[in-house]
Parts: C-alpha cells; structure tokens; sequence
C-alpha cells in the first residue's frame, strides 16, 4: 500500500514513541501530574517542561496553552466555550465556508441556540481575502473563525492579515491550525490572534492529543466544556495525558526543526507528481491556490470519470476524497464545491498527502496508478471523447 | 483484496467484459439511460441477428463500480435473447444478480431504462431514457 | 519509592504499552479513513471496544470512547433535557460529577444532592423521598468512591430510580476492574470508567450507555462515536484500554484477593495506632482503597513526611491535591472539619507488596510518635 493520506493522519516518529513510553510504566512518568507526592511533582514538571517547549514552537506565553484531546476538542472549546462566554457582547460570528467540520458542527449548533451565522465565501483558489472578510464583520459579530492550511486543499489562509482585520473590529479570531503546526512558521502573540487549536497526529505525533491557545494578553475567555478536577486552570478538567502531551510536544519540536527543508523537499514531491500526471492526463484540475499552498496537499479533480469508480479502483492507494472525517459517508466535498467546482468535479477528485516517510519512489508508483486509472475509466465512458 | 463491493461486481467492475462500441453497420441498435444531471449514463449497444435474436452486446458506463458492473453483466445476460425475452428484464432480477444495495437499486433501472431506449431506437439512432428517479443524486 | 495511590493513577501494564507500541508505529491509519491503512485501524478499534464491553457485561454498540472518566461523567450528565430537568446527584461524587452539576444548575437544571450517612452510603429511603419530591431525570450516583472505596448499594438505587422514571448513571471509574460490573443485568442506563485506573493510558475512558439514551454531544464535528464524541480516535488509547481491560477481567480474582490480602495486612497494623481512624469501615468498600484520618494530623504535613521517606500516599482526590482544602467526602459523611483536613488515602495495586505496607506502617508509627510530641499521651504508640 502507498500511504499518501498524511493529511488524515501520520505515523507516530519512533522517537516520539520512545518518549511516550518512558511516561506510561512502573519505572517512567507514570504518576499522576496532579499528585503532590514526588512522583505526581516530577511528572506535574514533565508537564510543564512540554507546555514550556509547545509555548515556543507556537510563539505563545506557556500559560496560554490548554492541553485538549485534539484539535476537535480545542476547536469546540474555542468556539462553543468562547460564545458561551461573550454571549452578552453579541451573538453572531462569521466563518470561512471552507473550514473542518469541527469548526462548523459547533457553529451550527450556536445556530441551533439562536446564534447567526455570517459565512465568507472564497475565491476560486480556496482564499478568504481580508476585504471581505472585514465586509462580513457586523456591530455585534463576536468571533470569527478561520483555519490557517485547509485540511482538503492545502491552501494557506493570509492570517496576519485576517487577525489585523479582527483586532480593527474588536473582534476574537480563531484560528484552526490542525494542519499548519510544523508545516509553517507559527506565531500566535505576533500574529494577535485570540485563539488557535493544534493537533498531534498530523505531524508525526499520537492521535487523541491537541492543544488550544487562549491568549492571555488581552485576555480572551472561555466556558469550558467539561468540568472536574479543574486541571489547566479549570478550563479543562481531566486527568493530563502525560505521555500524550509529551509525544506531541516531541513531534512538533522534530517537526519544527526539518520544517524548512521539508517544505522545500515536499513542494518538489508535489511538483514531480503534478508534472507526471498532468503530462499523462488530459483535463486535470488543481483544487488549491497558486502561491499560498502548503506542499504537503495536492487535491486533483479528475473530470471524465465517477469518483466513487475512481477510489474504488485505487485499492492500493491510500488518499483521500474529501477528508477522512467525513469519508463514510457519499457526499461531495464542500470545500471543493465551495472553490466553485461542479459536484461531479468534487466528487471525482483526490487528495494526495504528503509527509516526512514519502519518497519520490512512492509517488512514482501512485502516478502511475492514478493513470492507467483514469484512462481505464475514461474509455469506458460513454462520456469521454478522446476515448481511445 | 478486500473490498466493500460483493465478488461479482468487484470483477465486473476491474475486469469488464463486453465493453466498448459496437461497429456502426446494420442492425445496432443504441439506447442510452442518463440521471438527470448526466453525472451517471449507461450507453447500450445491440446487434440483432436475422432471426431477431441479440447477436451482440456492448456497453459503456460513467458511474460507479456497481453501474460498470451492472452494464458487463447486463451485455452478458442480452447475448443470444430474443427481443422479446430482453424486453421482460426485470429490475428484481439485476437487483439480486448484482447484489445492488438500496442506494444502488437505480443501477437496475438504468439497465432497463437502455434495454428499453435501444430496443425502440431506429437502427443507427441512440434513443435516450432520461431516468427521473432521484433518490440517488 | 512506594507507590500507594493507585486511586489517583496506576502504572501501565507492559503489555498494554506492548500492544499500544504497533499502533504508534507501523499502523497509523486514521480509523475514519476507507482505505486499507484506516480499515485496519477501524479494526483495532472495534476489538478494544469489544474488549471494553466485556470487562463491563456491556454490549460493544454501548461504548462511547472519550478523553478519559472526567468527560465520560460530564458526557452521562448531558442526558437530562428538556424543560425544568432535574439531577439529584450524591453528595460524594467525584469532582467531575460535582463541578458539572455545578455547571448544570448555572444553566437552569434544577440539582439536588443526595445525603450519605456515617458511613458513606446513600440509603434507598432517603433516593426515594427525594425522587418523589423532585422527579429527576437523572441519578447520579457513584458506584465506589475514589477516597474512602465506600460501594453504593447501585442495584437498589438504580431500581429506585427506574421506579420513578429517572435515568441512573454511575461513576464507575474506582469500580472497574475491582467489582462485577454487569452492565446488561443492571438497572443502569450510563456507566463511567477510565483507563489509566486500570493500568491502562491516560487520556482515554468510555462512558457506557443504553441505546435507548438520548445524549446530547458536548462536542461536534466528524461524526465519529456514532456522531457522540467526534475527534479522531486515540487510537493506541483505545488499543491500550482494551488490553488493560482484558487484563482486568483475567486477572480478577487474583487482583481482588492480593489487594485484600494487602489491605488485611494493613488495617491489622493500623488497629495498634489510637490516632488512627479508618473511614467506612462498616461499610462494604473496594478491596484496595483504605482512607485513614489521623488526630492532631493535618494531611499535607503527613503526606509530605512520608513523601521524603519516599512512601507516596494521597490525601484525597488528586484532583484536589494542594489546594488545601478538607475531603468533601469526610465532611459530607459528618466528620467535622478538622478530622476531614485530616485524611490520608492508601490505595494499592500492581506491584505492591506486603513488606511496603509494613514499610508505611513503619513510617506512620514514627511519625506519630516523633512528629506529634504535644499529642495526647493515650494516641502514641510504642
């Protein structure tokens, strides 16, 4: 099987795994942070050694970091914390049309709750431009939310531009950057956004971990979601995870320190890939943008041919259609139709992902794949005029 | 290779058989079954011999496995027919032949919606079955 | 060091990590993905589920994975809907059970606390009054209480409730792995457990609940847990539990009757010391949990002696550990404050021997016998 899915997840490095180990067994970090034993004291330093460490990476104060168990929770925690906490300033927020789902189910229930929703299309190369989003901010929009790389397309949102729209309006941003953590520079106190959400797995670390950033100067708040223990600083409870926040503080300090030689090899990777295809197949779309794109996605609208036939002729292949999130289910990508393209272009289209294990070998085998793939389905379309 | 599709419709579907054009002389007869939005079509061609049976069947298919699958084994079960006994095709029979899922069934309508179209065409004209059922747009 | 606060977190088990490590490795398939890499991961995930449903007499369709025991309670607790809800909770429930009823009432859902009596236990009588009184939606009720190990009676509580037409949830985040817990048999609609109480990971728990439950999600977005708990599985979480799980259930007995053995052991010594008072001690408890207050003691002085004598005990919860304030359970079963500042928690598991509980008694003795000179004459021992 060639993996080229990282956009869904990655492999957990062997050395994030190592240390992860050395926090679960009798002889490691196993005691609980909150203990006031010394053991729970040597793990409670462990703890904030990684939130030490994950504040630099971001750019951050370390007490402006929230561990979460992903950026699905740290997204829900922004948005449906963030509105329950400013529902007296005003009940409206505006939103990308191209964000995750778990930016847009919590918005949609804040629909639900009686709350309104301002969305900001995007232009045909998947960019929210800062006019209209500065258009779309309202007397009382509270929060606006936007990712900083779109899981599907890979497109790269300009968000020290749409934060210094906010700061203009006095409104909070929030910026989902599941997919940007070591893949760009980050940094949220420089950038003046209110919050931003992490996650672990998509770049080398374990799954079920993420983090919010919750700026503390000007201070922004939240509700939190769940309650207990009033662990970080009672905005969310639960015991901490240690080997779990150790693991994705390592990943993304290995992530950080290849990033730049990374988005250079991958960009090449991708270049190689489109070259290949694109040379073999006529009538191939990029869904992504020219220059503010992350190397790391190439999504391809294939036109001529079905894409549930395409995926499914594609067994060895792991990519995407749409993301992985929501891949069970037979809908069109939002996202792609949001760039404008028909349901049958969304539909027919594939996300490649690329990561740190991908070689020019792999993506060699893929193209050629995807190729005599689409030729098979092409010819057999009644549709497809340069049939052979 | 394990795949959600059942045996039949993954073989079909990866190795078709009978698919392509028939040769336009004499005697083809073409149907053609679209969805509404042209995102699906099922392109029939037929050969009838001198007695009236189906000489020859071919089929081209924009769709998904279960379509391709459905237009092989649909070419497959015309061969040798006469026109009469191609003409009492029975959704039920291309449901359970291919094992169609409820969300699939309007492949078997689409096999009989061409059935129908090229046995009423004109020899050398396409007759066209715009299918109206939308349950699965 | 010795570890006895098994109630605050337990060490992971080697073959959990064992299990765990392909998983953050050589199989990292996101289980939401259709392709060979998620299917498999998908897999991973049904086993541990099924693994899970077993410990707990459940059915695999009745697990909900979340990020550990505190958001399975809070989860349990977004059961009660509609107009005027009612929760009666009791009064000794974890933190996470308290806080979120706290947050619940802030909300306008109507919460009501149930009284324990000396001994830590909730009696029927007084569920029943006050379900009559307040028509809950909701009981919420642990079942083994992580500072004192106190077991409520859950089967007549849970068919009390039902009686009413109340739903039951209990937490059963200190019962898992030390009680039967049949959940198919029990007239309970929602079960918490965690982990890493388990010698399983942190980070990962399951709130069990009855399909006939309508939930609503804290979170949303992605659809995964049958739309209840979105966010991309913990994947070597979830593998992890259910081989600590597993582990659990093989090892039932053999855990239950080394814990007692402990605990005898310990109680035995702890009878030859006048300052010490064992909570709960009429009541049934959980065979490894042991919660001692100690006169003229405060606990974190206690608790931060025998932590240079390398003994680590808790004085409570640790989820409260260092804020200096008295065990809510003491005061809840009728201590008087002075007594509940006074609590020190022993909780064995894998790996502690009789020679360590010799070790603690050793100390404690010492303890009070050096460290308290003022104290009354008749409370030192020789």
């Amino acid at each position: 099987m060639i993996y080229l899915d990282y956009a869904a997840t990655t492999p957990v490095r062997p050395e994030v795994a190592e240390a992860m180990a050395r926090c679960l067994t009798v002889d490691g970090h196993f005691a609980n942070p909150a203990s006031e034993h010394a053991p729970g004291r040597g793990v409670r330093a462990v703890v904030e050694q990684a939130r030490e460490r994950f504040a630099a990476l971001v750019g951050a104060r370390p007490q402006d970091i929230i561990w979460t168990s992903g950026a699905t929770e740290a997204n829900n925690l922004a948005l449906l914390g963030g509105a329950e906490f400013y529902r007296d300033r005003g009940q409206r927020i505006v939103l990308a049309r191209t964000e995750h789902k778990s930016v847009l189910d919590p918005c949609r229930q804040l629909a639900s709750r009686g709350w309104k929703l301002d969305w900001l299309d995007v232009d045909e190369e998947g960019l929210v431009g800062p006019q209209s989003l500065e258009a779309a901010i309202a007397e009382d929009t509270v929060l606006a939310s936007c990712m900083l790389v779109n899981n599907e397309t890979g497109v790269i949102q300009n968000v020290p531009a749409l934060a210094r729209v906010c700061e203009g309006k006095q409104v909070m941003i929030h910026v989902d950057a599941a997919q940007g953590l070591g893949k760009l520079p980050i940094q949220c106190q420089r950038w003046n956004v209110a919050m931003m959400s992490f996650s672990a797995h998509k770049l080398g670390g374990p799954k079920g971990a993420g983090a919010l950033y919750l700026r503390s100067r000007p201070p922004v708040r939240v509700q939190p979601l769940m309650f207990g223990g009033g662990q970080e600083r009672g905005l969310r409870s639960g015991t901490l995870p240690v080997h779990q926040i150790v693991g994705m503080v390592r990943a993304a300090e290995l992530a950080e320190a290849e990033r730049e030689s990374e988005f250079k090899r991958l960009g090449a990777l991708r270049q190689m890939l489109w070259d290949k295809l694109s040379e073999a197949l006529p009538q191939l779309e990029i869904n992504g943008a020219r220059e503010q794109q992350s190397p790391h996605v190439l999504n391809l609208s294939f036109s001529g041919v079905d894409g549930e036939a395409l995926r499914a002729d594609l067994p060895g292949l792991a990519v995407s259609s749409g993301s992985a999130c929501t891949s069970e289910r037979a809908e069109s990508s939002y996202v792609l139709r949001a760039l404008g393209r028909s349901d049958a272009l969304a539909d027919a289209s594939l996300r490649f992902s690329f990561g740190r294990e991908t070689r020019a070998q792999d993506l060699r085998a893929a193209a050629d794949l995807v190729i005599s793939s689409v030729r098979r389905l092409r010819a057999l379309s009644p549709q497809w005029s340069d049939a052979p | 290779m394990s795949t959600s599709y059942p045996t039949k419709v993954w073989r079909l579907f990866r190795e078709p058989r009978r698919a392509g054009r028939l040769e336009d002389r004499d005697g083809v007869l073409t149907g053609r079954a679209r969805t509404p939005a042209g995102h699906a079509e099922l392109l029939l061609q037929l050969r009838l011999a001198a007695d009236g049976r189906i000489e020859e069947a071919r089929f081209l298919a924009l769709g998904c496995p279960y379509l391709i699958a459905t237009g092989g084994w649909l070419c497959s079960h015309l061969t040798g027919r006469r026109r009469e006994s191609a003409q009492e095709l029975e959704i039920a029979l291309v449901v359970e032949q291919l094992e169609l899922p409820a969300v699939k069934r309007y492949c078997a309508v689409m096999a009989l919606e061409a059935v129908q179209a090229a046995l009423a065409a004109e020899a050398g004209e396409a007759q066209t079955n715009q299918e109206t059922d939308q349950e699965h747009e | 060091m010795i570890y006895l606060d098994h109630n605050a977190t337990t060490p992971v088990r080697d073959e959990v990590v064992e299990a765990m490590l392909p998983w953050l490795g050589r199989h990292y398939g996101n289980p939401s993905s259709v392709h060979r890499a998620g299917r498999l991961a998908r897999q991973a995930v049904d086993e541990a589920r099924a693994a899970v449903a077993a410990l707990l007499g459940a059915q695999p369709a009745e697990v909900i994975f979340t990020s550990g025991g505190t958001e399975a309670d809070n989860l349990a607790l977004q059961a009660v809907q509609g107009r005027d809800p009612q929760i009666l909770y009791g009064s000794t429930e974890h933190a996470a059970v308290l806080e979120s009823v706290t947050a619940r009432a802030r909300q306008g859902v109507g919460c009501v606390e149930l009284p324990v009596d000396g001994q830590g236990q909730i009696a029927e009588q007084a569920l029943a009054e006050r379900l009559v009184a307040n028509r809950p939606q909701l009981v919420s009720v642990m079942w083994a209480n992580n500072e004192s190990g106190v077991i409520q009676n859950v089967v007549a509580l849970g068919d009390c409730a039902h009686r009413h037409g109340a739903l039951m949830h209990t937490d059963a985040v200190q019962a898992a792995g030390k009680l039967e817990i049949d959940f198919a048999g029990l007239p309970v609609d929602l079960l918490s457990v965690s982990a890493h109480k388990i010698n399983g990971p942190k980070g990962v728990g399951a709130l069990l609940a009855r399909r006939s439950v309508a939930l609503t999600p804290m979170q949303h977005g992605g659809g995964q847990e049958g739309g209840r708990r979105p966010g991309t599985e913990n994947l070597a979480g979830i593998v992890g539990f259910g081989v600590a799980a597993r582990l659990a259930a093989e090892e039932f007995e053999a855990r239950r009757a080394r814990a007692l053995q402990l605990r005898g052991h310990l109680e035995a010594g702890l009878a030859d010391l006048p300052a010490v008072h064992i909570v709960g001690q009429q009541a049934a408890r959980v065979s490894n949990t042991t919660l001692i207050t100690v006169a003229g003691f405060h606990s974190e002085a206690l608790l931060m002696a025998l932590d240079r004598r390398g003994i680590a005990v808790a004085s409570g919860s640790a989820c409260h550990a260092g804020s200096g304030r008295p065990s809510h359970v003491l005061l809840a079963m009728g201590y008087p404050e002075e007594q509940a500042h006074a609590a020190i928690r022993i909780s064995f598991g894998e790996g502690n021997t009789l020679a360590e509980v010799d070790a603690f008694l050793a100390s404690l003795r010492d303890l009070i016998n050096m460290q308290r000179p003022a104290l009354a004459p008749g409370l030192l021992v020789n």
